[in-house]
């Protein structure tokens, strides 16, 4: 994929209410490129929402989110995409009725089709999940969940992203599967893609990136690289509640 | 009632009396033209009741009223003239008939909903209007003439200012009769179904009764319009009973604001003598309606009923929010009667018992052999990672869903597979994860739906005896009001639910799951979206809850509230329970740690002192 | 035999019609899950326009089809634009809006045509074809190509261009459409324009086989949705299945029961969805996350 890109992904005192509700409260984190980041707390922390108001697809009450030199909260969500975000939304979100094919050259929707570079980023997405070549025509509905999150993966990396928005593609998936999926974050990370990683499987995210935010209730609880977090105790009590 | 009107009622009494007076006086003032008009406005405005019941206050799509009001025109057309009938005995057959065809009509609204019904309606509509045009018993495209004037003590009934008090007085009781349906229990269950059928059945609302009710009312007031109708005109041809004049009536509906009966007949009356000004132009009007329509749904879905309330909204914004004032009081806690019989084993002392539960959606498997066990006054929690089932099971065991296989028992019988209603009934009661309170309702009125415990077959009093219903109605206030109190929500009451700051909406559902008065509360993530000091008002409220001999049974991600409140705590993964146990036991579990971080080994790191779990 | 045989081939045109109409319904239904009760009216508006151009103007039939399509397209861009707030939100609300648009479309075409109706001359002169003692008549055949055709080119749009990905795209999960890119109030608005046409192109063709009126959207609307929701609602197969099973209902209604036609046809279709509420090909909803 793409490599040696300059932009660097810098939050600021973000905000989501939902209705009354406030669901993620002024955070603020970086990523800088090449940098692997994940976000990680329990059920109902604020991750998603996080990912989801740098997408724009929860309206943010406020705060700052820039990408290089651009502002994105003045970006329409549909076109986050063409400033080189891909997003792999959670639940995988692919299009059931459509091939896997139909679903990857969608994720290359802001491109020409015909562009003799789709088909290259197609053979080589092909190449990095050689199983969605094989079910090419088949049904996107009809694939696994591990298939589906590989296509919902490789439909984001179609846009030929700098940078990878990804929500919880362990949830739901065997422990074998999750491994899959770790050797895929891992890979791109080689390739110089700037990972987002949310997840609640904390094993995962710190094997997958170099630095952590853990949130808790809407609030980063702490940060630190992935290493040291891995070894204190505080976060499996930010888990477990005790 | 005097007595209750007096006090509080004084200004609306007065309204009341210079309304009947100008009723009273409107014909001296009238030509021969302009009575017959307004003759022809009080049939639709009764249309108009009947549809807005339908639509507006039970929320079910009725696009054949005119089918109704057809029905009963020709039934007692037909009766009078080729069966030799009086006309008030065709009259009351007229009405019967009427209301069969409604309940055949209604039928399909058991099994399908909104757009859908919509075309069943509207097709049975168009049916009926091939009947009448083709059908030599109906007169065919010529119609039936010659219908005989109804008898009235001697009065004259042809004049059209005599029949003009026929209809008022019909008109009068028929909208009376149609406000006091929506001002008490009947009403208050059909705006819950049509807010939320759900949740309305979760709190013990027969559901397709009602919607069955709900076309029964609308057809007896279509059978009204057509008996006045044809009394008045003694002539009745297809024309009447067109799709045209289908959709006048719902635009009259609508612009005047479904939700409100009194908004349904300004509507009727207002568009009746509109279009009879624009009586030359009828396709102008026409235009005009439909662009009215237009604009209404898209800038004021309440229409013009709703108005009022909408400016007043706009001014309290302007004047700064005169409604922040009101304040949340504390709980007051239940008596701890009944305390838990802890001591008790065996049988008597499980109240929920749920057996190799299994839920598949096409193939997906959501719950796979689920077992468990709760005992009566347990405070039970189920936690799990996103996705794992937890509120698949709860749907299961409150009846929304039908579990692939398996077996839910509340208090030793299996009650998997039956309605919500029935086991409201049984005294199980539930709350949503995403809140699920009649939005169109009042806080007091989404407690007293659930308050009502009467069941559907007694509705036969609002004909008969509706002394009854009143006296039922000051009981279930009082009941409401004291709920109210005991969750310090006295000062809301009349608020509607969506206004609310969260917090207080979620006590305002607590409290409706409540009003049941169940044996076993079920409670879906209600923590979710509480700050710190909601979620310690939230643990002190389901421990009284709890000792006032309610089993609790709570689904939350509150990991701290979980393992502060409840006694035990069942772990769901992957559709299936991977652990359960006391708090303490299922923090240090392997599988738990593993299912919630990915990580077993991180099990290994040592655990916080053991005191700070069990707080 | 023989009489039943004739009377379903009596029902293949209108079947073929009621397809398109469902068709036209049922991409609007799926794409933005709008039920768009102005339909049947639109196709109203397709038919006059169709017949004004080839009886008044003296264009050629086929032309008149495309410009009728042209205008109805534009109206279905302008009900769209003005129904867009209540997309995905309140189903009551957005049908009786378009009842509201349909109240309007109907009075429009009285003040333009007039009350009268107008009939339109068949354009294929040809004489009725024998098949093995079966009588076709040939505009019928002119019909069931022209639907064909027009299946053919909506299903390639929607399976071959990238448009038309995007709009099943958007169809199947708007967030994620957007996500990838794709505009899906555009993505809308197109789906609309083109159910329009779908509906333009039913009115054109069933102008020589029926009268042409202000009132005519009404029944064969119903009929259309009748036809979609019995295939099942937003499903294309199931619209054009829905189609010709009650285009054959209604041939068969009319030889047997006359004049209550409509009424057992109604009948048949309310019992019928009763036993399936989804249709024989099941529901395709838009998904609402």
């Amino acid at each position: 994929m793409s490599t040696g890109n300059g932009a660097a992904l810098t939050v600021e005192d973000l905000s989501v209410h939902y209705g009354g509700v406030c669901a993620v409260n002024a955070i603020g984190f970086t990523v800088a490129p090449g940098q692997s980041v994940g976000i990680i707390g329990a059920n109902g922390a604020g991750k998603t929402s996080t990912l989801k108001a740098l997408m724009g697809l929860v309206p943010r009450s406020g705060g700052r989110v820039t990408f290089g030199d651009t502002d994105l909260t003045r970006v329409k969500p549909r076109d986050v995409v063409r400033h080189g975000i891909g997003y792999v939304p959670e639940g995988r979100h692919v299009f059931p009725g459509l091939t896997v094919e139909k679903n990857l050259l969608l994720g290359a929707y802001a491109r020409s089709w015909r562009d003799p570079g789709t088909r290259e980023t197609l053979a080589e997405v092909v190449e990095l999940f050689p199983v969605l070549g094989e079910m090419r025509g088949r049904l996107a509905g009809a694939l696994s969940g591990g298939q589906q999150q590989m296509l919902a993966v490789g439909r984001a990396l179609m846009a030929r992203p700098r940078l990878i928005l990804l929500d919880e593609p362990s949830m739901g998936l065997s422990p074998k599967l999750v491994e899959d999926i770790l050797a895929v974050l891992v890979r791109l990370r080689e390739q110089g893609l700037s990972l987002l990683l949310v997840e609640q499987n904390a094993k995962l995210t710190f094997e997958a990136t170099s630095d952590c935010v853990v949130m808790e209730n809407g609030e980063v609880a702490m940060t630190g690289t992935s290493r040291l977090l891995r070894e204190d105790v505080r976060v499996r009590r930010i888990y477990l509640g005790l | 009632m005097n007595a209750l009107l007096r006090h509080r009622h004084a200004p609306r009494l007065a309204t009341l009396v210079v309304l009947a007076v100008a009723a009273w006086l409107l014909p001296y003032g009238l030509g021969d033209y302009a009575i017959h008009v307004v003759d022809i406005a009080l049939v639709f405005a009764l249309l108009a009741i009947g549809m807005g019941l339908a639509m507006g206050i039970a929320g079910q799509i009725n696009l054949a009223q005119i089918a109704f009001f057809g029905v009963s025109a020709y039934a007692t057309a037909i009766l009078t003239t080729r069966a030799g009938l009086g006309f008030w005995p065709a009259a009351v057959l007229a009405l019967l008939a009427s209301a069969v065809i409604g309940l055949l009509v209604g039928i399909p609204a058991l099994r399908m909903q909104s757009h859908y019904l919509g075309i069943v309606t509207l097709g049975l509509a168009l049916g009926f209007i091939n009947w009448t045009t083709n059908d030599q018993l109906a007169g065919g495209a010529e119609g039936i003439p010659g219908i005989p004037v109804p008898p009235m003590f001697g009065i004259d009934l042809t004049s059209e200012y005599l029949y003009y008090y026929l209809e008022i007085v019909v008109f009068v009781i028929a909208l009376a009769f149609g406000l006091f349906v929506v001002r008490t229990g009947l009403g208050r269950r059909l705006m819950a179904m049509r807010d939320d059928p759900l949740a309305a059945g979760a709190v013990g609302a027969q559901i397709p009764l009602l919607r069955m009710t709900a076309f029964a009312l609308s057809s007896v007031f279509g059978g009204l319009a057509g008996v006045l109708y044809v009394g008045l005109i003694r002539y009745i041809a297809p024309d009447t009973f067109n799709i045209t004049n289908m959709f006048l009536l719902l635009a009259m509906v609508v612009i005047g604001g479904r939700q409100s009966l009194v908004g349904c007949v300004v509507g009727a009356v207002a568009l009746s003598l509109i279009r009879e000004a624009l009586v030359d132009y009828p396709t102008y009007a026409q235009l005009g309606f439909g662009i009215i329509v237009v604009v209404m749904v898209v800038f004021a879905p309440t229409g013009l009923a709703g108005i009022p309330a909408r400016l007043r909204a706009v001014l309290d914004r302007r004047r700064g929010r005169t409604g922040e004032r009101a304040a949340l009081r504390p709980f007051v806690p239940y008596d701890p009667a009944g305390a838990p019989e802890a001591g008790t084993a065996g049988d008597e002392a499980t109240i929920l018992e749920i057996r190799g539960i299994a839920k598949r959606f096409r193939g997906l498997k959501a719950l796979d052999d689920v077992s468990l066990t709760v005992r009566r006054g347990e405070i039970r929690g189920i936690v799990g990672p996103n996705g794992s089932g937890k509120t698949t099971l709860f749907n299961v065991i409150s009846g929304f869903y039908r579990p692939s296989g398996g077996q839910a028992l509340l208090d030793g019988r299996v009650v998997s597979g039956r309605r919500p209603y029935r086991l409201s009934a049984l005294g199980m009661a539930r709350t949503f994860q995403n809140l699920r309170l009649f939005g169109e309702l009042t806080v007091r009125d989404n407690l007293m739906v659930a308050l009502d415990r009467s069941r559907m077959s007694a509705i036969w009093r609002y004909a008969l005896w509706p002394f009854g219903i009143w006296r039922q109605e000051r009981r279930l206030s009082r009941q409401a009001g004291d709920l109210l109190e005991r969750f310090g929500l006295t000062e809301f009451a009349a608020s509607a639910p969506g206004a609310l700051p969260y917090g207080i909406q979620r006590r305002t559902e607590i409290a409706r799951a409540m009003a049941g008065s169940p044996r076993l509360l079920l409670l879906d993530e209600p923590a979710a979206g509480l700050n710190g000091e909601e979620v310690r008002q939230l643990s002190e409220i389901v421990r009284s809850i709890r000792a006032g001999g309610v089993t609790v049974v709570l689904i939350e991600h509150n990991m701290g509230l979980v393992m502060s409140l409840c006694e035990r705590v069942t772990v769901l993964a992957g559709g299936s329970v991977i652990a359960e146990g006391t708090p303490a036991e299922v923090a240090a579990d392997h599988a738990v740690i593993e299912a919630y971080l990915g990580d077993s080994a991180m099990a290994g790191i040592p655990l916080p002192d053991p005191t700070e779990v069990s707080q | 035999m023989q009489v039943f045989l004739q009377t379903l081939i009596g029902g293949l045109s209108l079947g073929a019609i009621y397809a398109l109409v469902a068709m036209g319904f049922s991409l609007v239904y799926r794409t933005m899950g709008l039920v768009n009760f102005a339909h049947g009216d639109v196709l109203m508006i397709g038919a006059y326009t169709a017949s004004t151009f080839y009886m008044s103007t003296k264009l050629p039939f086929a032309l008149a089809i495309v410009l009728a399509i042209a205008v109805t397209g534009v109206i279905g861009l302008f009900i769209e634009r003005v129904l867009r707030p209540l997309e995905n939100k309140d189903f009551t609300l957005m049908l009786i809006g378009t009842i509201g648009f349909g109240m309007v479309l109907e009075a429009l075409a009285v003040l333009i045509w007039g009350a009268t109706g107008t009939a339109v001359a068949s354009p294929v002169k040809a004489a009725p074809l024998q098949f093995l003692g079966l009588w076709v008549r040939t505009y019928d055949l002119v019909v069931l190509a022209i639907a064909a055709i027009a299946v053919v080119l909506l299903v390639g749009f929607l399976r071959r261009t990238k448009l038309g990905t995007a709009m099943q795209a958007v169809a199947m999960d708007h967030e994620a459409a957007t996500s990838v890119g794709i505009h899906v109030g555009r993505s809308n608005a197109i789906a609309f324009a083109i159910g329009a046409g779908l509906a333009a192109l039913a009115g054109g063709l069933v102008g020589p086989l029926l009268y042409v009126n202000a009132t005519m959207g009404g029944t064969i609307g119903i009929k259309g949705f009748a036809a979609a929701m019995l295939g099942g609602c937003g499903n294309i197969s199931g619209a054009i299945v829905g189609g010709f099973v009650i285009g054959m209902l209604d041939s068969f209604a009319a030889g047997h029961f006359q004049g209550y036609s409509e009424l057992v046809v109604f009948l048949v279709f309310t019992v019928a969805i009763m036993i399936r509420p989804t249709g024989i090909f099941g529901e395709t909803t838009v998904s609402r996350a």
